[in-house]
Protein backbone atom coordinates (compact mmCIF):
# COMPACT_ATOMS: atom_id res chain seq x y z
CA UNK A 1 0.00 0.00 0.00
CA UNK A 2 1.25 3.65 -0.78
CA UNK A 3 0.81 5.58 2.52
CA UNK A 4 0.97 9.08 0.07
CA UNK A 5 -2.17 11.21 1.47
CA UNK A 6 -2.25 12.99 -1.54
CA UNK A 7 -2.76 10.19 -3.87
CA UNK A 8 -5.14 8.29 -1.80
CA UNK A 9 -7.17 11.08 -1.67
CA UNK A 10 -7.32 11.64 -5.69
CA UNK A 11 -7.84 8.16 -6.39
CA UNK A 12 -10.60 7.94 -4.03
CA UNK A 13 -12.09 10.91 -5.28
CA UNK A 14 -11.89 9.67 -8.90
CA UNK A 15 -13.58 6.36 -7.75
CA UNK A 16 -16.11 8.36 -6.01
CA UNK A 17 -16.76 10.62 -9.05
CA UNK A 18 -18.26 7.94 -11.09
CA UNK A 19 -22.21 8.20 -10.92
CA UNK A 20 -23.74 5.39 -8.62
CA UNK A 21 -25.00 2.89 -10.23
CA UNK A 22 -28.40 2.90 -8.04
CA UNK A 23 -29.67 5.68 -10.37
CA UNK A 24 -30.93 3.27 -13.12
CA UNK A 25 -32.65 -0.06 -12.75
CA UNK A 26 -30.04 -2.95 -12.52
CA UNK A 27 -31.01 -5.63 -14.51
CA UNK A 28 -29.81 -8.50 -11.45
CA UNK A 29 -31.24 -11.17 -10.25
CA UNK A 30 -30.69 -11.45 -6.11
CA UNK A 31 -32.15 -14.38 -4.88
CA UNK A 32 -32.49 -13.02 -1.58
CA UNK A 33 -34.98 -10.34 -2.47
CA UNK A 34 -37.18 -12.32 -4.35
CA UNK A 35 -39.92 -14.47 -3.00
CA UNK A 36 -40.59 -16.85 -5.96
CA UNK A 37 -37.62 -17.62 -8.31
CA UNK A 38 -39.12 -18.18 -11.36
CA UNK A 39 -37.32 -20.60 -14.62
CA UNK A 40 -37.47 -18.10 -17.00
CA UNK A 41 -36.26 -15.83 -14.46
CA UNK A 42 -33.28 -18.01 -13.57
CA UNK A 43 -32.71 -18.91 -16.95
CA UNK A 44 -32.27 -15.17 -17.92
CA UNK A 45 -30.23 -14.31 -14.72
CA UNK A 46 -27.15 -16.44 -16.22
CA UNK A 47 -25.45 -14.21 -17.75
CA UNK A 48 -26.36 -11.11 -15.37
CA UNK A 49 -23.18 -8.86 -14.31
CA UNK A 50 -24.17 -6.82 -11.58
CA UNK A 51 -22.91 -3.06 -12.83
CA UNK A 52 -19.49 -2.45 -11.10
CA UNK A 53 -20.05 0.07 -8.05
CA UNK A 54 -17.80 2.72 -7.35
CA UNK A 55 -18.95 2.64 -3.88
CA UNK A 56 -17.80 -0.53 -3.18
CA UNK A 57 -14.57 0.14 -5.07
CA UNK A 58 -13.53 3.12 -2.57
CA UNK A 59 -14.93 0.94 0.41
CA UNK A 60 -12.37 -1.84 -0.51
CA UNK A 61 -9.89 1.19 -0.34
CA UNK A 62 -10.61 2.46 2.96
CA UNK A 63 -11.31 -1.02 4.51
CA UNK A 64 -7.66 -1.86 3.08
CA UNK A 65 -6.20 1.42 4.81
CA UNK A 66 -7.94 -0.04 8.06
CA UNK A 67 -6.05 -3.02 8.06
CA UNK A 68 -2.72 -1.63 7.48
CA UNK A 69 -2.26 2.01 7.15
CA UNK A 70 -1.97 4.82 9.84
CA UNK A 71 -5.75 5.92 11.13
CA UNK A 72 -5.03 9.59 9.06
CA UNK A 73 -5.65 7.57 5.92
CA UNK A 74 -8.93 6.06 6.75
CA UNK A 75 -10.00 9.50 7.97
CA UNK A 76 -9.37 11.04 4.64
CA UNK A 77 -11.36 8.31 3.08
CA UNK A 78 -14.38 8.52 5.40
CA UNK A 79 -14.12 12.35 4.97
CA UNK A 80 -14.11 11.77 1.10
CA UNK A 81 -16.67 8.96 1.20
CA UNK A 82 -19.09 11.56 2.67
CA UNK A 83 -18.36 14.43 0.76
CA UNK A 84 -19.49 12.18 -2.21
CA UNK A 85 -22.49 11.58 -0.77
CA UNK A 86 -23.20 14.92 0.45
CA UNK A 87 -22.47 16.11 -3.34
CA UNK A 88 -24.94 13.40 -4.47
CA UNK A 89 -27.67 13.34 -2.15
CA UNK A 90 -31.20 15.44 -3.52
CA UNK A 91 -34.82 15.20 -2.65
CA UNK A 92 -35.35 12.27 -5.30
CA UNK A 93 -32.65 9.61 -4.22
CA UNK A 94 -32.16 10.63 -0.72
CA UNK A 95 -33.77 7.57 1.04
CA UNK A 96 -31.69 5.21 -1.13
CA UNK A 97 -28.38 6.92 -1.98
CA UNK A 98 -28.63 7.66 1.96
CA UNK A 99 -29.26 4.06 2.53
CA UNK A 100 -26.24 3.02 0.41
CA UNK A 101 -23.76 5.26 1.68
CA UNK A 102 -24.65 4.35 5.22
CA UNK A 103 -24.34 0.43 4.58
CA UNK A 104 -20.42 1.21 3.51
CA UNK A 105 -19.99 3.44 6.58
CA UNK A 106 -22.17 0.79 9.10
CA UNK A 107 -19.26 -1.91 7.28
CA UNK A 108 -16.29 0.51 8.02
CA UNK A 109 -17.61 0.94 11.61
CA UNK A 110 -17.96 -3.08 12.35
CA UNK A 111 -14.88 -3.28 10.56
CA UNK A 112 -13.28 -0.53 13.06
CA UNK A 113 -14.95 -2.96 16.21
CA UNK A 114 -12.83 -5.87 15.72
CA UNK A 115 -10.71 -6.95 19.09
CA UNK A 116 -7.32 -6.24 16.93
CA UNK A 117 -7.92 -2.93 15.27
CA UNK A 118 -6.32 -0.19 17.21
CA UNK A 119 -8.06 2.86 16.32
CA UNK A 120 -11.32 1.98 17.51
CA UNK A 121 -12.02 5.14 19.72
CA UNK A 122 -10.28 7.31 17.48
CA UNK A 123 -12.79 6.06 14.63
CA UNK A 124 -16.11 6.11 16.64
CA UNK A 125 -14.96 9.73 18.03
CA UNK A 126 -14.52 10.56 13.94
CA UNK A 127 -17.55 9.42 12.76
CA UNK A 128 -19.54 10.97 15.75
CA UNK A 129 -18.67 14.09 14.46
CA UNK A 130 -19.07 13.62 10.99
CA UNK A 131 -22.12 12.49 11.86
CA UNK A 132 -23.29 15.58 13.53
CA UNK A 133 -22.42 17.82 11.13
CA UNK A 134 -24.36 16.00 8.01
CA UNK A 135 -27.51 15.45 9.86
CA UNK A 136 -27.66 19.16 10.39
CA UNK A 137 -26.72 19.31 6.74
CA UNK A 138 -29.74 17.37 6.21
CA UNK A 139 -32.10 19.05 8.09
CA UNK A 140 -31.37 22.31 7.09
CA UNK A 141 -31.65 21.23 3.40
CA UNK A 142 -34.76 19.65 4.15
CA UNK A 143 -34.08 16.13 3.34
CA UNK A 144 -35.92 15.29 6.03
CA UNK A 145 -36.80 11.37 4.99
CA UNK A 146 -33.19 10.95 4.08
CA UNK A 147 -32.51 12.24 7.71
CA UNK A 148 -34.73 9.13 8.67
CA UNK A 149 -33.16 6.61 7.27
CA UNK A 150 -29.90 8.40 8.31
CA UNK A 151 -30.78 8.71 11.90
CA UNK A 152 -31.84 5.00 12.17
CA UNK A 153 -28.56 3.97 10.53
CA UNK A 154 -26.75 6.09 13.37
CA UNK A 155 -28.72 5.19 16.13
CA UNK A 156 -28.01 1.39 15.32
CA UNK A 157 -24.43 2.45 15.36
CA UNK A 158 -24.63 4.34 18.42
CA UNK A 159 -26.71 1.47 19.92
CA UNK A 160 -23.68 -1.30 19.71
CA UNK A 161 -21.04 1.48 20.75
CA UNK A 162 -22.90 1.91 24.10
CA UNK A 163 -22.82 -1.89 24.30
CA UNK A 164 -19.31 -2.24 23.48
CA UNK A 165 -18.53 0.20 26.31
CA UNK A 166 -17.47 3.48 23.57
CA UNK A 167 -18.67 7.12 24.71
CA UNK A 168 -21.85 7.82 23.26
CA UNK A 169 -22.14 11.58 24.62
CA UNK A 170 -21.53 13.31 21.08
CA UNK A 171 -24.23 10.54 19.44
CA UNK A 172 -26.50 11.59 22.07
CA UNK A 173 -25.45 15.36 21.79
CA UNK A 174 -26.08 14.97 18.29
CA UNK A 175 -29.61 13.59 18.71
CA UNK A 176 -30.24 16.20 20.98
CA UNK A 177 -29.35 18.78 18.52
CA UNK A 178 -31.14 16.92 15.63
CA UNK A 179 -34.48 17.36 18.13
CA UNK A 180 -34.33 20.88 18.26
CA UNK A 181 -33.32 21.48 14.50
CA UNK A 182 -35.73 19.11 13.27
CA UNK A 183 -38.58 21.27 15.31
CA UNK A 184 -37.80 24.14 14.36
CA UNK A 185 -37.43 23.47 10.66
CA UNK A 186 -40.87 21.91 10.90
CA UNK A 187 -39.85 17.95 11.05
CA UNK A 188 -41.92 17.31 14.07
CA UNK A 189 -42.08 13.34 13.08
CA UNK A 190 -38.20 13.59 12.53
CA UNK A 191 -37.49 15.12 16.34
CA UNK A 192 -40.00 12.52 17.66
CA UNK A 193 -37.86 9.96 15.77
CA UNK A 194 -34.43 11.78 17.16
CA UNK A 195 -36.08 11.69 20.82
CA UNK A 196 -37.19 8.20 20.76
CA UNK A 197 -33.64 7.13 19.91
CA UNK A 198 -31.65 9.16 22.27
CA UNK A 199 -33.70 7.64 25.51
CA UNK A 200 -32.97 4.49 24.02
CA UNK A 201 -29.54 4.70 22.92
CA UNK A 202 -28.49 3.20 26.24
CA UNK A 203 -30.78 0.74 26.88
CA UNK A 204 -29.80 -3.03 26.52
CA UNK B 1 -61.75 -13.41 86.10
CA UNK B 2 -59.05 -15.50 87.93
CA UNK B 3 -60.99 -16.18 90.95
CA UNK B 4 -64.05 -18.03 88.74
CA UNK B 5 -61.18 -19.69 86.85
CA UNK B 6 -59.58 -20.70 90.53
CA UNK B 7 -62.59 -21.77 91.56
CA UNK B 8 -63.00 -24.41 88.85
CA UNK B 9 -59.71 -25.59 89.01
CA UNK B 10 -60.13 -26.19 92.60
CA UNK B 11 -63.02 -28.02 91.90
CA UNK B 12 -61.21 -30.08 89.09
CA UNK B 13 -58.67 -31.62 92.28
CA UNK B 14 -61.50 -33.62 93.15
CA UNK B 15 -60.86 -35.58 89.98
CA UNK B 16 -63.81 -34.70 87.54
CA UNK B 17 -61.22 -32.49 84.96
CA UNK B 18 -59.44 -34.89 81.54
CA UNK B 19 -55.91 -33.64 82.23
CA UNK B 20 -54.39 -33.22 85.96
CA UNK B 21 -54.13 -29.91 87.93
CA UNK B 22 -50.79 -30.77 88.32
CA UNK B 23 -49.62 -31.74 85.11
CA UNK B 24 -51.30 -29.29 82.42
CA UNK B 25 -49.36 -25.77 83.58
CA UNK B 26 -46.30 -28.45 82.98
CA UNK B 27 -47.94 -29.28 79.46
CA UNK B 28 -48.53 -25.62 78.80
CA UNK B 29 -44.87 -24.27 79.67
CA UNK B 30 -43.99 -27.08 77.10
CA UNK B 31 -46.07 -25.85 74.34
CA UNK B 32 -44.80 -22.13 74.98
CA UNK B 33 -41.17 -23.47 74.81
CA UNK B 34 -41.97 -25.35 71.51
CA UNK B 35 -43.43 -22.68 70.10
CA UNK B 36 -40.00 -20.52 70.99
CA UNK B 37 -38.16 -22.73 69.35
CA UNK B 38 -40.02 -22.61 66.45
CA UNK B 39 -39.52 -18.86 66.85
CA UNK B 40 -35.95 -19.29 67.09
CA UNK B 41 -35.89 -21.88 64.08
CA UNK B 42 -38.02 -18.77 61.80
CA UNK B 43 -35.93 -16.56 63.07
CA UNK B 44 -32.47 -18.87 61.63
CA UNK B 45 -34.87 -19.11 58.51
CA UNK B 46 -35.19 -15.23 58.33
CA UNK B 47 -31.52 -15.07 58.48
CA UNK B 48 -30.27 -17.28 55.68
CA UNK B 49 -32.91 -15.68 53.19
CA UNK B 50 -31.55 -12.40 54.51
CA UNK B 51 -27.94 -13.67 54.38
CA UNK B 52 -28.29 -14.92 50.99
CA UNK B 53 -30.20 -11.69 49.76
CA UNK B 54 -27.05 -9.55 51.54
CA UNK B 55 -24.89 -11.56 49.45
CA UNK B 56 -25.88 -10.94 45.91
CA UNK B 57 -26.61 -6.65 47.20
CA UNK B 58 -23.35 -6.86 48.05
CA UNK B 59 -22.30 -8.34 44.88
CA UNK B 60 -24.41 -5.90 43.00
CA UNK B 61 -22.40 -3.32 44.70
CA UNK B 62 -19.11 -4.59 44.49
CA UNK B 63 -19.57 -4.77 41.11
CA UNK B 64 -20.70 -1.01 40.77
CA UNK B 65 -18.22 0.09 42.49
CA UNK B 66 -15.66 -1.92 40.59
CA UNK B 67 -16.91 -0.67 37.41
CA UNK B 68 -16.78 3.25 38.59
CA UNK B 69 -12.71 2.70 38.50
CA UNK B 70 -13.25 2.18 34.64
CA UNK B 71 -13.70 5.45 33.79
CA UNK B 72 -12.49 5.49 30.53
CA UNK B 73 -14.81 3.14 28.74
CA UNK B 74 -18.92 4.19 28.36
CA UNK B 75 -20.64 2.42 31.56
CA UNK B 76 -23.47 4.63 31.60
CA UNK B 77 -25.75 1.96 30.86
CA UNK B 78 -24.22 -1.04 32.79
CA UNK B 79 -24.67 1.45 35.99
CA UNK B 80 -28.16 2.22 35.26
CA UNK B 81 -28.89 -1.79 34.91
CA UNK B 82 -27.00 -2.23 38.18
CA UNK B 83 -29.03 -0.11 40.05
CA UNK B 84 -32.36 -1.78 38.66
CA UNK B 85 -30.92 -4.59 39.61
CA UNK B 86 -29.82 -3.92 43.03
CA UNK B 87 -33.17 -2.54 43.81
CA UNK B 88 -34.78 -5.87 42.03
CA UNK B 89 -32.98 -7.66 44.44
CA UNK B 90 -33.38 -5.54 47.25
CA UNK B 91 -37.69 -5.46 47.94
CA UNK B 92 -39.05 -8.71 49.23
CA UNK B 93 -41.77 -9.97 47.80
CA UNK B 94 -44.68 -8.56 49.67
CA UNK B 95 -46.84 -11.96 49.91
CA UNK B 96 -44.58 -14.22 52.03
CA UNK B 97 -43.13 -11.71 53.96
CA UNK B 98 -46.72 -10.83 55.34
CA UNK B 99 -47.37 -14.29 55.94
CA UNK B 100 -44.02 -14.58 58.07
CA UNK B 101 -44.55 -11.20 59.60
CA UNK B 102 -48.24 -12.76 60.80
CA UNK B 103 -46.81 -16.25 61.82
CA UNK B 104 -44.08 -14.05 64.11
CA UNK B 105 -47.01 -12.16 65.27
CA UNK B 106 -49.55 -15.20 66.18
CA UNK B 107 -46.44 -16.84 68.02
CA UNK B 108 -45.50 -14.37 70.53
CA UNK B 109 -49.11 -13.60 71.35
CA UNK B 110 -49.47 -17.37 71.96
CA UNK B 111 -46.67 -17.21 73.96
CA UNK B 112 -47.53 -14.41 76.00
CA UNK B 113 -50.75 -15.63 77.17
CA UNK B 114 -49.43 -18.79 78.02
CA UNK B 115 -47.10 -16.84 80.08
CA UNK B 116 -49.43 -14.84 81.68
CA UNK B 117 -52.03 -16.85 81.88
CA UNK B 118 -50.16 -19.49 83.91
CA UNK B 119 -49.09 -16.30 86.70
CA UNK B 120 -52.72 -15.36 86.47
CA UNK B 121 -54.13 -18.97 87.16
CA UNK B 122 -51.68 -19.39 90.12
CA UNK B 123 -52.01 -16.02 91.33
CA UNK B 124 -53.43 -15.88 95.06
CA UNK B 125 -54.17 -12.49 96.90
CA UNK B 126 -53.70 -10.37 98.74
CA UNK B 127 -51.13 -8.39 96.33
CA UNK B 128 -48.01 -7.91 98.31
CA UNK B 129 -44.62 -5.83 96.67
CA UNK B 130 -43.41 -9.32 96.20
CA UNK B 131 -45.43 -10.12 93.74
CA UNK B 132 -43.17 -8.10 91.40
CA UNK B 133 -40.20 -8.59 92.16
CA UNK B 134 -41.28 -12.43 91.34
CA UNK B 135 -42.61 -11.50 87.77
CA UNK B 136 -39.98 -9.57 86.87
CA UNK B 137 -38.37 -12.41 85.01
CA UNK B 138 -41.57 -12.93 82.67
CA UNK B 139 -41.07 -8.67 82.08
CA UNK B 140 -38.04 -9.24 80.87
CA UNK B 141 -39.08 -12.38 79.09
CA UNK B 142 -41.67 -10.65 77.75
CA UNK B 143 -39.49 -7.70 76.66
CA UNK B 144 -36.87 -9.86 75.28
CA UNK B 145 -40.06 -11.68 73.07
CA UNK B 146 -40.64 -8.27 71.37
CA UNK B 147 -37.17 -7.40 71.07
CA UNK B 148 -36.86 -10.09 69.11
CA UNK B 149 -40.09 -9.56 67.10
CA UNK B 150 -38.79 -6.21 66.51
CA UNK B 151 -35.17 -7.81 65.05
CA UNK B 152 -36.87 -9.87 62.71
CA UNK B 153 -39.41 -7.79 61.63
CA UNK B 154 -36.81 -5.07 60.56
CA UNK B 155 -34.69 -7.73 58.76
CA UNK B 156 -37.24 -8.51 56.56
CA UNK B 157 -38.45 -4.65 55.94
CA UNK B 158 -35.10 -3.42 54.78
CA UNK B 159 -35.88 0.49 54.81
CA UNK B 160 -35.09 0.84 58.07
CA UNK B 161 -32.12 2.36 60.10
CA UNK B 162 -30.83 -0.56 61.76
CA UNK B 163 -29.61 -2.03 58.77
CA UNK B 164 -29.30 1.38 56.29
CA UNK B 165 -25.85 1.37 56.86
CA UNK B 166 -25.15 -2.56 56.15
CA UNK B 167 -27.39 -3.04 53.02
CA UNK B 168 -27.91 0.55 51.36
CA UNK B 169 -31.06 1.63 49.77
CA UNK B 170 -30.80 1.71 45.73
CA UNK B 171 -31.39 5.55 46.11
CA UNK B 172 -28.28 5.51 47.90
CA UNK B 173 -26.38 3.68 45.08
CA UNK B 174 -27.20 7.46 43.39
CA UNK B 175 -26.54 9.66 45.89
CA UNK B 176 -22.48 10.82 44.90
CA UNK B 177 -22.37 12.42 48.82
CA UNK B 178 -22.56 8.50 49.96
CA UNK B 179 -20.76 7.01 47.19
CA UNK B 180 -17.94 9.36 48.40
CA UNK B 181 -18.67 9.60 52.04
CA UNK B 182 -19.12 5.65 52.98
CA UNK B 183 -17.33 3.94 49.70
CA UNK B 184 -14.13 4.60 48.96
CA UNK B 185 -14.15 5.34 44.91
CA UNK B 186 -13.39 8.08 42.91
CA UNK B 187 -16.51 10.92 42.32
CA UNK B 188 -14.80 12.06 39.37
CA UNK B 189 -15.01 8.75 37.50
CA UNK B 190 -18.55 8.06 38.36
CA UNK B 191 -19.40 11.91 38.00
CA UNK B 192 -18.06 11.51 34.40
CA UNK B 193 -20.96 8.49 33.91
CA UNK B 194 -23.28 10.92 34.51
CA UNK B 195 -22.43 13.42 31.73
CA UNK B 196 -23.51 16.82 33.24
CA UNK B 197 -24.02 18.80 30.32
CA UNK B 198 -25.20 22.74 30.74
CA UNK B 199 -27.97 23.74 28.05
CA UNK B 200 -28.72 27.63 27.69
CA UNK B 201 -32.17 28.03 26.14
CA UNK B 202 -33.66 31.20 24.49
CA UNK B 203 -37.11 31.64 25.87
CA UNK B 204 -39.81 31.47 23.89
CA UNK B 205 -41.77 34.35 24.37
CA UNK B 206 -38.84 36.46 25.03
CA UNK B 207 -35.06 35.47 23.35
CA UNK B 208 -33.32 37.64 26.00
CA UNK B 209 -34.37 35.77 28.87
CA UNK B 210 -32.23 32.69 29.00
CA UNK B 211 -32.96 29.40 30.66
CA UNK B 212 -30.05 27.22 31.98
CA UNK B 213 -30.46 23.71 32.26
CA UNK B 214 -28.43 20.93 33.74
CA UNK B 215 -29.06 18.26 32.09
CA UNK B 216 -27.69 14.65 33.34
CA UNK B 217 -27.90 11.23 31.51
CA UNK B 218 -27.96 8.90 34.82
CA UNK B 219 -29.34 10.54 37.58
CA UNK B 220 -26.93 11.28 40.22
CA UNK B 221 -28.02 13.27 43.00
CA UNK B 222 -26.83 14.57 46.36
CA UNK B 223 -24.69 16.65 46.22
CA UNK B 224 -23.89 20.96 46.40
CA UNK B 225 -23.41 23.25 42.84
CA UNK B 226 -21.86 26.41 42.06
CA UNK B 227 -21.99 27.47 38.66
CA UNK B 228 -21.02 30.99 37.15
CA UNK B 229 -21.59 31.46 33.77
CA UNK B 230 -19.55 34.42 32.23
CA UNK B 231 -19.51 35.89 28.90
CA UNK B 232 -15.85 36.56 27.92
CA UNK B 233 -14.84 38.21 31.32
CA UNK B 234 -17.84 39.47 32.43
CA UNK B 235 -19.54 37.14 34.84
CA UNK B 236 -23.37 37.27 33.97
CA UNK B 237 -25.19 33.88 36.23
CA UNK B 238 -24.66 32.23 39.78
CA UNK B 239 -26.28 29.55 40.55
CA UNK B 240 -25.67 27.42 44.07
CA UNK B 241 -27.70 24.92 45.49
CA UNK B 242 -28.34 21.24 46.25
CA UNK B 243 -28.90 19.00 43.76
CA UNK B 244 -31.32 15.71 45.10
CA UNK B 245 -34.14 13.87 43.31
CA UNK B 246 -37.04 12.67 44.26
CA UNK B 247 -38.91 9.87 41.55
CA UNK B 248 -41.95 8.19 42.78
CA UNK B 249 -42.81 5.04 42.11
CA UNK B 250 -44.11 4.72 38.03
CA UNK B 251 -47.58 5.87 38.19
CA UNK B 252 -49.02 3.31 36.08
CA UNK B 253 -46.82 -0.24 36.77
CA UNK B 254 -45.99 0.93 40.39
CA UNK B 255 -42.49 -0.31 40.08
CA UNK B 256 -40.14 1.94 42.14
CA UNK B 257 -37.17 4.05 40.59
CA UNK B 258 -34.09 4.61 42.11
CA UNK B 259 -32.60 5.65 38.91
CA UNK B 260 -33.78 8.01 35.65
CA UNK B 261 -32.34 8.86 32.70
CA UNK B 262 -32.61 12.32 30.90
CA UNK B 263 -32.91 14.04 33.76
CA UNK B 264 -33.17 18.13 33.42
CA UNK B 265 -32.32 20.61 36.23
CA UNK B 266 -33.56 24.05 35.97
CA UNK B 267 -31.27 26.30 37.38
CA UNK B 268 -32.23 29.29 36.70
CA UNK B 269 -32.52 32.14 33.95
CA UNK B 270 -31.01 35.44 33.16
CA UNK B 271 -30.99 38.19 30.58
CA UNK B 272 -29.02 39.56 28.30
CA UNK B 273 -29.16 42.74 25.99
CA UNK B 274 -28.14 40.47 23.08
CA UNK B 275 -27.84 36.46 22.04
CA UNK B 276 -24.49 35.71 23.22
CA UNK B 277 -22.19 33.56 20.75
CA UNK B 278 -20.22 32.12 23.11
CA UNK B 279 -20.24 31.58 26.63
CA UNK B 280 -18.10 29.84 29.44
CA UNK B 281 -19.33 28.30 32.16
CA UNK B 282 -17.56 27.28 35.56
CA UNK B 283 -19.29 24.53 37.56
CA UNK B 284 -17.93 23.15 41.02
CA UNK B 285 -19.72 20.02 42.37
CA UNK B 286 -19.12 19.58 46.23
CA UNK B 287 -19.46 16.17 47.65
CA UNK B 288 -19.90 15.53 51.38
CA UNK B 289 -16.62 13.06 51.73
CA UNK B 290 -14.26 15.39 49.74
CA UNK B 291 -12.70 18.17 50.97
CA UNK B 292 -11.63 19.39 46.97
CA UNK B 293 -14.46 20.42 44.53
CA UNK B 294 -14.74 18.94 41.09
CA UNK B 295 -14.67 21.41 38.51
CA UNK B 296 -15.99 21.37 35.25
CA UNK B 297 -15.48 23.76 32.73
CA UNK B 298 -17.82 23.93 29.49
CA UNK B 299 -17.59 26.28 26.48
CA UNK B 300 -21.14 26.68 25.88
CA UNK B 301 -21.28 27.78 22.08
CA UNK B 302 -23.74 28.62 19.61
CA UNK B 303 -26.87 26.51 18.31
CA UNK B 304 -30.13 28.44 16.92
CA UNK B 305 -32.39 29.03 20.09
CA UNK B 306 -29.75 27.95 22.53
CA UNK B 307 -26.17 26.88 23.38
CA UNK B 308 -24.62 23.98 24.05
CA UNK B 309 -21.16 22.54 24.86
CA UNK B 310 -19.18 21.72 21.43
CA UNK B 311 -16.88 19.62 23.03
CA UNK B 312 -16.32 17.50 26.36
CA UNK B 313 -16.13 19.47 29.09
CA UNK B 314 -12.42 20.15 31.05
CA UNK B 315 -13.04 17.58 34.14
CA UNK B 316 -10.27 18.80 37.08
CA UNK B 317 -10.39 18.81 41.71
CA UNK B 318 -10.27 22.13 42.18
CA UNK B 319 -6.77 22.15 44.55
CA UNK B 320 -6.95 25.96 45.76
CA UNK B 321 -10.38 25.10 47.62
CA UNK B 322 -10.81 23.33 50.73
CA UNK B 323 -14.06 22.79 52.35
CA UNK B 324 -16.07 20.62 54.54
CA UNK B 325 -19.90 20.25 55.17
CA UNK B 326 -21.07 20.24 58.55
CA UNK B 327 -24.91 20.79 59.39
CA UNK B 328 -25.71 20.87 56.01
CA UNK B 329 -23.36 23.87 55.53
CA UNK B 330 -20.76 24.16 52.65
CA UNK B 331 -17.77 25.74 54.78
CA UNK B 332 -15.19 27.02 52.99
CA UNK B 333 -12.17 26.50 54.79
CA UNK B 334 -9.72 27.61 52.35
CA UNK B 335 -10.26 29.46 49.03
CA UNK B 336 -7.14 30.79 46.87
CA UNK B 337 -9.93 29.95 44.09
CA UNK B 338 -10.05 33.21 41.59
CA UNK B 339 -13.62 32.29 40.44
CA UNK B 340 -15.57 35.72 40.69
CA UNK B 341 -18.37 36.10 43.70
CA UNK B 342 -17.42 32.43 45.05
CA UNK B 343 -15.73 33.04 48.07
CA UNK B 344 -18.18 36.59 48.82
CA UNK B 345 -21.16 34.20 48.51
CA UNK B 346 -19.94 31.45 50.22
CA UNK B 347 -21.59 32.51 53.44
CA UNK B 348 -25.44 31.17 51.45
CA UNK B 349 -24.07 27.79 51.06
CA UNK B 350 -26.98 26.19 52.56
CA UNK B 351 -27.99 22.37 51.74
CA UNK B 352 -31.75 22.16 51.72
CA UNK B 353 -32.42 20.75 48.79
CA UNK B 354 -33.26 24.50 47.28
CA UNK B 355 -31.79 26.24 44.21
CA UNK B 356 -30.65 29.65 44.51
CA UNK B 357 -29.60 31.55 41.44
CA UNK B 358 -28.37 35.78 40.94
CA UNK B 359 -28.97 37.16 37.31
CA UNK B 360 -28.15 40.98 38.00
CA UNK B 361 -24.71 40.43 39.46
CA UNK B 362 -23.59 44.11 39.14
CA UNK B 363 -26.37 45.13 41.04
CA UNK B 364 -24.49 43.30 44.16
CA UNK B 365 -25.67 40.72 46.42
CA UNK B 366 -25.05 41.45 50.04
CA UNK B 367 -28.53 40.97 50.67
CA UNK B 368 -30.11 37.90 50.16
CA UNK B 369 -33.27 39.51 49.26
CA UNK B 370 -31.01 39.23 45.34
CA UNK B 371 -31.01 35.46 45.46
CA UNK B 372 -33.82 33.74 43.45
CA UNK B 373 -35.47 30.44 44.44
CA UNK B 374 -35.66 28.08 40.99
CA UNK B 375 -38.94 26.75 41.91
CA UNK B 376 -39.44 24.58 38.51
CA UNK B 377 -39.49 21.13 38.95
CA UNK B 378 -36.97 18.68 37.97
CA UNK B 379 -38.42 17.07 34.36
CA UNK B 380 -37.29 14.13 32.24
CA UNK B 381 -36.60 15.51 28.71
Amino acid sequence: MNYDTSLYVENLQKILSEPLCIQGNPQYLDISSSQLIEDELLREAKDQVPPSDPLIKGLGLILESMEKGPFDLTRFGINELLKSYLFKVNEENQEYCTMCYLNCIYQIYLYGLMEYYPFTDLLWEYLSLCFHAMGIYLVDHKLDKGCQVFLNKVSTMGKLAAQKGLHTSSIQHFLHNLEIRANESGFPDLADNAKNHRFNLETF
Amino acid sequence: MPKTTVSTWKLSEKGDSVFSDKIYPYVMLAVASGLLTLLGSVGIFISLIVQRRLERLQDVLEEFINLSYRSEINLTGKMYNLIEKYQMHYIFPQNPRRMILRYIDLNIIFILVIWVGLLFLYYEPPFSPEIILRSLPLIIGIYATLFFRQLLRSTINLENPLLDSIIPAPTKLRSISFLSRFVNLSVKSVLKQARLTLLVKAGTRDSHKLKVLLKEELSFDDFFYFLLISEGETPCFVSFGEISFHFPPDPVTGKPSPVRRNVNVPLGEFTLSRFPEELKAQFLVFTKGEKHPIQYVYLLSQGTSYLSPNSEPDITVNHQIIYTIKNDMVEILECESKIPHFCELSSFFHLNGERYYLDRLHQGYNQSANLKTSHEEVFID
